[in-house]
């Protein structure tokens, strides 16, 4: 059954119909506000407050977009708000710089022993997505982990293809320079 | 000039962009290639971007939580639902007593005719309408219909009355007859008593006479002399 057809039967008041919308996007909804926000807690309450957001205004979806387009963005708009409240509370850590251990530091002494583990990596990896500007985040999380296409992006976001390439590019050169020192780690 | 190549590296980038994500057609990847080959600035870019997209792999999610959502369908969907349920006519029926339940709740007054002409008037609390409106518009019909309720009532409280007087005098004949019945009863238990005593009192006399055969009458005044003495 269609992501459209199970909205009309939830319209028509099968709730049932909207719990298998939930189970068959929550996977991809959880994964981008995780990578979005890099916050578990926070990327499950962005999951259910999307999924019951677009609950309440499913009767808004007019079907021109695709639903997942519409809850990316529903999700995205959520992850925002709360990075907005989130920079506008007072907080200690004021950059996000990333410690490199001393054993990555001279090249010479990394062998098999001593090399980052792929946990290792994946929190630097987190910590570094973390640190560039929300707008490129959301391209490189949406693209590289959520697989989707230049113009289903430029959709969700309602810009572009030329600004979702410029996003990516910028974000994948600050990145390079955040993991620069991961060079030789894996 | 300088803006001319800027806006031609732009253009570059967004192509190196397509190229590593293979999201160009075949004849944009050919001319990027052939770029790719005299650029060394693109030739670095591509390089280290896909090894930053691979180490971007490394974040993998191991455990996706189930998001429990429970979605309730709102009062108004569930009326909807039901009212589609019901046949045309119950649809109707149902439609007018929600209107005459609105109209309660509101205490809605509806007025026609009169000085007036047509009102509706809507309040939430409920108004007591003074006794001197109900007929404002002919007071000659009121005093009228005042002497009549005054009549009707003043009846009534006769009636009232005389049906607690046939009550009264109901209860007091009963009580009467009750009394009298007792005290013939007591009579006649007395009357009995005071026979039964007689009787013994007589015969004892007569058995005091036939015990006595020398009794004269002079001896019996004797004897009741004594007795009195």
């Amino acid at each position: 059954m269609t992501d459209n057809q199970l909205i009309q039967r939830t319209l028509h008041g099968e709730p049932d119909a909207f719990g298998v919308l939930v189970m068959r996007w929550e996977r991809q909804i959880y994964g981008l506000a995780l990578r979005v926000l890099s916050h578990e807690e926070d990327a499950k309450d962005i999951c259910q407050e999307t999924f019951l957001s677009a609950f309440r205004n499913l009767h808004k979806f007019r079907g021109e977009a695709q639903f997942s387009s519409w809850i990316y963005r529903i999700a995205l708009n959520l992850c925002n708000t709360k990075l907005r409240r989130e920079r506008s509370k007072p907080t200690f850590e004021l950059d996000e710089e990333i410690e490199i251990p001393e054993r990555w530091a001279n090249p010479n002494v990394i062998d098999s022993h001593t090399a980052a583990s792929r946990e290792e990596v994946a929190g630097f990896v987190r910590r570094a997505l973390k640190a560039i500007p929300p707008e490129m985040r959301e391209v490189i999380v949406m693209k590289e982990y959520e697989g989707l296409k230049f113009e289903e992006i430029a959709e969700i976001l309602k810009v572009p293809v030329s600004t979702v390439k410029t996003r990516l590019y910028t974000g994948l050169g600050q990145l390079r320079k955040r993991l620069e020192h991961l060079k030789d780690a894996l | 000039m300088k803006n001319a190549g800027e806006n031609l590296h732009q253009e570059w980038r967004e192509q190196l962009i397509a190229y590593i994500y293979q999201e160009c057609t075949r004849e944009e990847a050919t001319r990027f290639e052939e770029h790719l080959g005299l650029c060394a600035e693109c030739q670095r870019d591509v390089s280290e971007f896909s090894a930053v997209r691979n180490r971007l792999q490394s974040w993998q999610i191991k455990e996706y939580p189930h998001v429990r959502v429970e979605v309730k369908p709102s009062f108004l969907a569930s009326l909807s639902q039901a009212t589609r349920l019901l046949p045309l006519w119950g649809r109707v029926i149902g439609a007018a007593a929600a209107a005459v339940l609105v109209l309660a709740v509101f205490n809605a007054d509806l007025r026609l005719g009169g000085q007036e002409g047509f009102r509706l008037s809507f309040s939430l609390l409920p108004q007591a309408r003074p006794v001197s409106d109900v007929h404002a518009t002919n007071p000659q019909t009121g005093a009228q219909d005042r002497t009549e309720i005054l009549a009707v009532v003043n009846k009534l409280i006769d009636e009232s009355e005389k049906q607690q007087a046939r009550e009264l005098q109901v209860k007091l004949t009963e009580l009467r007859s009750q009394l009298e019945s007792d005290h013939r009863v007591n009579l006649v238990k007395f009357s009995e008593g005071l026979k039964r005593d007689q009787r013994v009192q007589l015969e004892q006399f007569r058995r005091s006479i036939a015990l006595a055969p020398d009794l004269t009458w002079g001896n019996l005044r004797d004897a009741s002399d004594s007795q009195s003495r």
